[in-house]
């Protein structure tokens, strides 16, 4: 009996010292990388490390594969653990921030620093939530040869009044993934240019039930809001040049409402797009039911670790054009600091920006994250050569259009986005069957009302 | 009836004081003056719980109808706007759609979760091999967690390769579940009672149990078939349970959030919209005032279902 104690005692020991093994292996490579680089405080940033109280909390937008977010959080720890204070990192699911950063601001609980899309930066800054951070924007752009332009254009935008406010670490960018072998059987070598080339590709080569073309999601998802990039495509406006009046009811938005009905009465999109959640259009891509979809570039990640021939066997290219030219923005990510932060920990917060921009750490991030470069020294990074979707990315951080383009970026246009409300649009005409003008009458009227509410 | 009184009387007379001391406090009037100190020490002890009560309840309900009357937005406090939020409701497809939902899912969900669970508990309360073990996996639905039964019914009811489409691709095409608007209706409601009613069969069952089974025996004696047995027997002695369940389900099925937001997210369309989707998708765009109109227009039926609750609970 004591026997078997001892054997059965032996055995935990020894799946404990084997789990502590793998463990400490693992964090000892992010480890590596995440404390790249990282030098003693200077007395400024010594003395602010006494000053601040409690921990410094910060939030990781969460990104695909977890490793990112793990060596980002590593990273995080690291500088904390150098300047001696307890940091606490809190990963948000990216499609929910806007919803945990309302809930933050309404009790008052902001972290300490936080990751934030355009979007909520620009409401945010509205809102007088976010301390500008000049100096920290500065430093990481000199630091590594300069910001990209059409990334320094979208930091600068008049919106923000002549302040900054966040420091971009990447962006998210749209890329059109296709079935190049299933399109190649039909004759097609290349990826469309346009949506209606790609409307063409889709009849052509989709064989429904069993695969539709334009995987496309329409519901209310943030990938449903590629319909807004669509029909600004097509020369529709959600508002004026000043961003005050709506201009939903348009003749150009009329017809990219015929060109979309058309095709889902036609059968090319999945009739469960309408409803898809946020994974929908991936998963239809990734189970063979859809020979086009948009995505930011996780698809592929997935796919090179899941199923590699699907990898191999998909092109990846820019967002097709409209009749009015191609819509593709560039969504930068940022480094905010909330106003309820502390002057010490608005100091250290801008210094984790500073650390966290270091090029070796970043090139680690970003092997695996699927951002698109900010900095002209990230250019440089291998991924943008090696990977085929970080290359779209490449690309498109030189040739995209401006967040929210051709519309004015502001936080107006922020909520309208964050309200679906172009994919209600869309719905409306394609599953309720109203008409294009009672459609485009009700988007119009509901915009305006959030345009107006920013307006008081 | 003087008798009564009397008797009454004499039984409140036990408990006076007594002797000539307890009379004569009672003349001076100072019984008044001790119910005074016993109600303030009553007060005092139910003090902490009207203040969980009005901390938690009151003052969010309160803040919510304020808010309703106001174009606030997360991080701004708004401004007062009168019954704008309101106004805006009769053009809104989405407010329409989910009244109307209101009526169709609530109505439908509770007249099969009532069948399902009346059928379920008659079963379970007869004499059967395993019975504890039947009773067990019939609770499974309503104890596991919303989320997953949610997300599992949403991938088994997807189209193509959802498991019903595949169990039923040799006698049909593939029905468009989640995406075809009636469909989509039909799946949220089956979803709903799935999910819903073995708590009515729980709460059934234990009703069940407690009528006595010389009712029954009496009635076989008299000739009833079990049909009569069941209407004139089972139906009277659990009408009031049913009734009771029925108005808690009512209260949970027209506040439920996850059946929907996880199986159509009020679509396709907002086919199958409800109002605390309405509510949600207003919050996303950080429009407290409007997301609080949504709510706030649901309390008079929610206010209804509760006096109606209040009533059945008085009358048990």
């Amino acid at each position: 009996m004591r026997h078997s104690m001892k054997i059965k005692g032996l055995g935990v020991l020894a799946v404990l010292a084997m789990l502590a093994t793998g463990c400490s292996a693992e964090t000892g490579g992010n480890d590596a990388v995440a404390a790249e680089g990282l030098g003693t405080p200077s007395p400024e940033l010594a003395q602010a490390a006494k000053d601040f109280k409690g921990p410094f909390t910060y939030w990781i937008g969460l990104t695909f594969p977890e490793s990112s977010n793990d060596l980002e959080a590593a990273r995080i720890k690291a500088w904390g653990d150098n300047l001696g204070i307890e940091t606490e990192i809190v990963k948000v699911n990216q499609n929910e921030v806007v919803q945990q950063t309302s809930g933050a601001i309404e009790a008052k609980s902001l972290p300490s620093a936080m990751t934030v899309p355009y979007d909520l930066m620009s409401t945010m800054s509205t809102g007088g939530q976010l301390s500008p951070v000049p100096d920290a924007y500065t430093a990481v752009g000199d630091a590594h040869g300069g910001w990209l332009d059409s990334i320094d254009a979208a930091t600068k935008a008049t919106s923000f009044g002549d302040k900054i406010y966040g420091v971009p670490f990447g962006f998210f960018g749209n890329v059109l993934f296709s079935r190049a072998d299933v399109l190649k059987e039909k004759g097609f070598d290349a990826p469309p240019k346009t949506w209606d080339e790609l409307l063409s590709q889709s009849k052509a080569a989709q064989d429904p039930p069993k695969t539709f073309g334009m995987g496309f999601a329409l519901s209310n998802v943030l990938d449903g809001n590629l319909t807004t990039s669509m029909m600004q495509s097509f020369g529709g406006r959600v508002a004026d040049d000043a961003g005050k009046q709506c201009t939903i009811n348009s003749p150009e938005t009329a017809n990219f409402l015929g060109w979309i009905k058309g095709a889902f009465d036609d059968g090319q999109f999945p009739p469960s797009s309408v409803t898809w959640d946020g994974a929908g259009d991936n998963n239809s891509f990734t189970s063979g039911e859809s020979l086009f979809i948009v995505n930011t570039g996780s698809v592929y990640q997935s796919m090179k670790k899941d199923d590699p021939d699907l990898a191999e066997s998909s092109a990846y290219s820019a967002l097709p054009a409209g009749p009015k030219g191609q819509v593709a923005p560039v969504d930068p990510r940022y480094r905010v600091v909330p106003t309820s932060t502390s002057d010490a920990g608005k100091t250290l917060a801008q210094d984790l920006f500073t650390t966290l921009a270091d090029d070796t750490y970043m090139a680690g991030f970003m092997e695996n994250a699927t951002y698109g470069p900010v900095l002209k020294s990230q250019l440089e990074y291998p991924v943008f050569t090696d990977s085929p979707v970080h290359a779209g990315l490449l690309e498109q951080a030189e040739k995209g259009t401006a967040p929210a383009f051709p519309d004015t970026a502001n936080a107006s246009y922020s909520d309208y986005q964050n309200a679906f409300s172009t994919p209600r649009m869309v719905q409306r005409v394609v599953v309720d069957k109203i008409s294009i003008d009672k459609a485009m009458a009700e988007a119009q009227a509901s915009c305006q009302t959030i345009y107006n509410q920013h307006a008081s | 009836m003087q008798a009564k009184i009397e008797q009454a009387a004499a039984a409140a007379g036990a408990h006076a004081p007594a002797g000539p001391a307890g009379a004569s406090r009672r003349s001076k009037g100072r019984r008044p003056s001790a119910i005074g100190k016993e109600a303030r020490l009553g007060l005092l002890l139910v003090l902490p719980a009207v203040a969980v009560i009005v901390i938690l309840i009151g003052y969010p309900t309160i803040s919510s109808i304020w808010y309703s009357f106001t174009d606030r937005m997360v991080g701004s406090p708004g401004t007062f706007i009168g019954l704008a939020n309101y106004t805006r409701l009769v053009t809104d497809s989405g407010f329409l759609s989910a009244a109307a939902n209101l009526v169709l899912i609530v109505g439908v969900s509770l007249i099969l979760k009532l069948v399902l669970g009346t059928v379920v508990a008659v079963i379970l309360n007869r004499p059967m091999p395993g019975r504890n073990l039947w009773r067990l996996l019939v609770m499974l639905p309503w104890a596991m967690p919303g989320f997953v039964a949610f997300m599992g019914l949403r991938l088994m009811f997807e189209s193509p390769y959802g498991a019903i489409n595949v169990a039923l691709e040799t006698f049909t095409s593939p029905i468009p579940f989640l995406s075809d608007p009636e469909w989509a209706r039909v799946s949220v409601v089956l979803a709903t009672v799935w999910r819903g009613f073995p708590f009515w069969a729980i709460s059934i069952l234990a009703a069940l149990q407690t009528i006595p089974k010389e009712l029954y025996e009496a009635a076989r004696m008299d000739g009833a078939s079990a049909w009569q047995q069941f209407v004139h027997i089972t139906v009277p002695q659990i009408r009031s349970t049913v009734a009771v369940v029925a108005v808690i389900s009512a209260i949970w099925t027209a506040n439920g959030f996850e059946n929907i937001w996880l199986m159509t997210q009020g679509g396709p369309s907002t086919t199958t919209m409800t109002f605390p989707v309405l509510s949600f998708l207003s919050l996303q765009s950080r429009q407290l005032g409007q997301a609080a109109a949504y709510a706030v227009v649901i309390l008079p039926v929610m206010a209804l279902f509760i006096m109606l609750l209040s009533r059945r609970k008085k009358e048990i």
